[in-house]
């Protein structure tokens, strides 16, 4: 299947921070997890990934954190490549996963004090760690608690003021708006696009297509490991995202029982 | 970086609640287990202050060189109070007579079986059954458990060398534990200080190898935990590992090691040993008997030409010569039976010593045998504490015995003294009390530095231990896939 990319502005992606180059990884089972994937997010942008289980997008966002390295092409953090200096690499990243996992004995403020210093920030006093937490919508009261008592919605939160408080120019989130509530879902949505106007090169994977649809300015549709169908966000506006991304998912007997 | 991975993990480890839990636990259990000791060690003071008053006493009564005899005790050692070894299972006491061997007798649970039920209970123990459990819970979990939680993601998503992760995942669990647990332990020390046991410059330095010997037995446990858990993927999967291999380590292989080696080098029992001495001894008195018996035929032979007169003045001429060569057969056959005695009592103490040689070797193989065995070392408590005390003994009873036969003038042993005068009659049952005062007085071996020589080798192999089991850990976390 060749991609399906309709209409995309080069100008606007001119300078990549994020970006992928027939980016493979097949597995020792042989499973191929990604097929020569290739795309690319400049500053300022927010791209989503879209697909179902097994489309590859954990794998792509493995690829970028180092976490394995790829059988062929390269994923590459302003022009570093991944598996050639990851730690370089991840100097220029901050990641946010599907499940935020934060030290449960720690409290909101130990946490963020403990990841980002890991980040490389030591400058930052208590005052500023609680005005990211502020920023993000985390109540006052909770900032010295410890987080075994958190909600999804609150870790997420904390796990976005790490990433807010490690300033780094690229931010990867994997699926973060799964299992919030609409009314987080949308604060998050929002506190995204801020990110997005300060610089940030923003990669997420989700299922989310009606949040992608909202916030990302690029969007795309992956299915078994391959990058099936890219949209930019202007393209969107007249393209129906579902009918689309079920298409590509399901072939397109499920895009007629959807449009039905 | 390292600084912050190091203060996580050890805040980690402080916040957990199960970290209030086990230094409540660990803290109560060390600090029973001195005072325990201590306890005991009083006791044994006082039971050695009252037997040697009652000795004096016997003494102070004594009137005949011939029924003479002493009793020397082991005395108590401070550092039995941290490891008792096998200080309770052996005799306390040893009867010293002119002519009599001396072997340790009345152990301490022989007058008090209620504490043999329980056995030792001591920091020893403490350390090698509870702290080695503990150290096992607190990093069974070390690197798989992070992954189960999603936190190494988050972790390694910053640019954190592995390396770096893992080492101080090592230091800092160590010092989130060690540093704590040496908190009890410095009370049980000053605990001891307060009772005013006397520990001098030897027993500090071994007190210091023995608390080595104890983080380094520890440090053993935290790292092979981490290496486990940088091995596995699921936490419950590294703690049952964890536990089995525990019981291997701690349980049975120190066990194995012993009963491979009563397999492959047997060593009689005493009653075999006995046995054989009898048995050799009834042959070769039957032997005797049957020479002497035949010597005397040829005599009588000799004789028989003779008239009663002429046999008279035969005799009278021969008796003595007769006699000197009966008695030299007769010395001739205490030599061999002496000899024979010796020879197996040698060769006993060669079997022993191989058995004992082998069965540690294999036991080594666990960390737990290698710290009791070097524990027991350093405090003088291992298995040479009884041959040690025994053959003290027997030099001090052939020291005793020249004192009675110089005292008594080197007669029949029926010599009496009057107290400050010199001989004074060579009659039993004179009533005047000995003079003891040259009486030699026993020096107890004491189990100082220089046993300390053989103690690097299991210190030495304790730390190969924990250089193995973290680098096990270090390249098992290089290649631990994170997702």
């Amino acid at each position: 299947m060749n991609l399906d990319r309709t209409n995309l502005d080069p100008t606007t992606e001119a300078q990549p921070f994020l970006q992928t180059v027939e980016l493979t990884k097949r597995y020792e089972d042989g499973t191929l997890a990604l097929d020569r994937v290739s795309f690319e997010v400049g500053p300022g942008r927010i791209y989503a990934m879209l697909g179902g289980n097994g489309a590859g997008k954990t794998t792509t966002l493995n690829l970028f954190l180092g976490f394995i390295e790829p059988t062929s092409g390269e994923a590459l953090i302003d022009g570093i490549a991944t598996h050639v200096d990851p730690l370089r690499a991840k100097e220029r990243i901050a990641y946010v996963s599907e499940n935020v996992a934060l030290y449960p004995h720690f409290t909101a403020l130990q946490n963020l004090d403990f990841f980002v210093r890991l980040g490389g920030r030591n400058d930052l006093d208590r005052e500023q760690l609680s005005a990211a937490l502020d920023r993000v919508g985390l109540e006052r009261q909770a900032h010295g608690k410890r987080l075994k008592g958190f909600s999804k919605g609150m870790r997420q939160k904390c796990a976005l003021a790490i990433a807010i408080l490690k300033d780094a120019p690229a931010i990867l989130l994997d699926e973060p708006t799964s299992g919030l509530d609409p009314k987080a879902g949308m604060e998050f949505t929002q506190l995204l696009g801020e990110l997005r106007d300060e610089g940030k090169a923003i990669l997420m994977s989700t299922h989310d297509i009606f949040r992608a649809k909202q916030i990302a300015d690029r969007v795309g549709i992956m299915d078994r490991g391959r990058l099936v169908a890219e949209r930019q966000q202007a393209e969107l506006e007249g393209e129906d995202l579902e009918a689309l991304y079920v298409r590509y998912m399901a072939g397109p007997s499920a895009e007629v029982a959807c449009s039905a | 970086m390292l600084r912050v991975l190091i203060e996580k993990e050890w805040k980690s480890v402080l916040l957990s609640p199960k970290f209030a839990l086990t230094f409540a636990v660990t803290t109560v259990l060390i600090l029973l287990s001195v005072g325990i000791g201590l306890r005991e060690y009083r006791v044994f003071e006082s039971q050695q202050v009252a037997a040697q008053r009652l000795l004096a006493e016997e003494h102070l009564e004594q009137t005949s060189w011939n029924d003479l005899s002493s009793r020397v005790f082991r005395p108590a050692d401070p550092l039995q109070i941290f490891v008792g070894g096998v200080h309770n299972d052996i005799g306390r006491l040893a009867r010293i007579s002119s002519r009599q061997a001396a072997l340790l007798e009345q152990s301490i649970y022989s007058d008090d079986s209620i504490l043999a039920v329980f056995r030792t209970f001591d920091l020893s123990l403490v350390v090698q059954a509870v702290l080695s459990l503990f150290a096992i819970l607190f990093t069974y979990d070390a690197i798989n458990g992070e992954r189960e939680a999603g936190t190494l993601r988050l972790v390694l998503s910053s640019a954190v060398p592995r390396a770096r992760f893992v080492f101080a995942k090592f230091v800092g669990t160590w010092l989130a534990l060690a540093v704590p647990l040496t908190l009890p332990v410095l009370l049980g020390l000053l605990a001891v200080v307060l009772a005013e046991v006397p520990l001098d410059g030897s027993h500090w330095l071994r007190l210091g190898l023995f608390l080595l010997a104890s983080g380094l037995y520890f440090t053993v446990f935290m790292a092979f935990g981490i290496a486990v858990s940088a091995l596995t993927r699921r936490a419950s999967t590294s703690f049952l590992v964890l536990l089995v291999s525990w019981v291997l380590l701690v349980l049975v292989i120190p066990r194995v090691g012993l009963l491979v080696a009563v397999h492959r080098v047997p060593v009689p029992t005493v009653a075999e040993l006995e046995s054989q001495k009898a048995g050799f001894e009834t042959r070769l008195r039957s032997d005797y008997r049957r020479k002497l018996e035949g010597t005397w035929v040829a005599r009588q032979r000799e004789m028989a030409s003779l008239d009663e007169a002429e046999q008279e003045a035969y005799e009278d001429a021969n008796l003595w010569r007769w006699l000197e060569q009966d008695d030299a057969a007769r010395q001739q056959l205490d030599t061999e039976l002496a000899r024979h005695s010796a020879r197996l009592d040698e060769d006993l103490r060669h079997r022993k010593a191989e058995q004992e040689r082998l069965a540690f070797s294999l036991s080594r193989l666990s960390p737990a045998s290698a710290y009791r065995l070097v524990s027991m070392r350093l405090a003088g408590t291992g298995v040479d504490l009884k041959n040690r005390y025994e053959a003290a003994a027997r030099d001090y009873q052939r020291t005793f015995a020249s004192y009675v036969e110089e005292s008594s003038g080197g007669g029949s042993g029926m010599m009496v003294r009057r107290r400050g005068g010199g001989h004074t009659g060579s009659f039993m049952g004179a009533q005047e009390p000995l003079d003891l005062s040259g009486m030699p007085a026993f020096q107890a071996p004491r189990a100082d530095v220089t046993g300390i020589a053989e103690v690097p080798q299991d210190l030495g192999l304790l730390a190969v231990e924990i250089l193995a089991c973290f680098a096990v850990g270090y390249v098992g976390f290089l290649r631990y896939d994170v997702r």
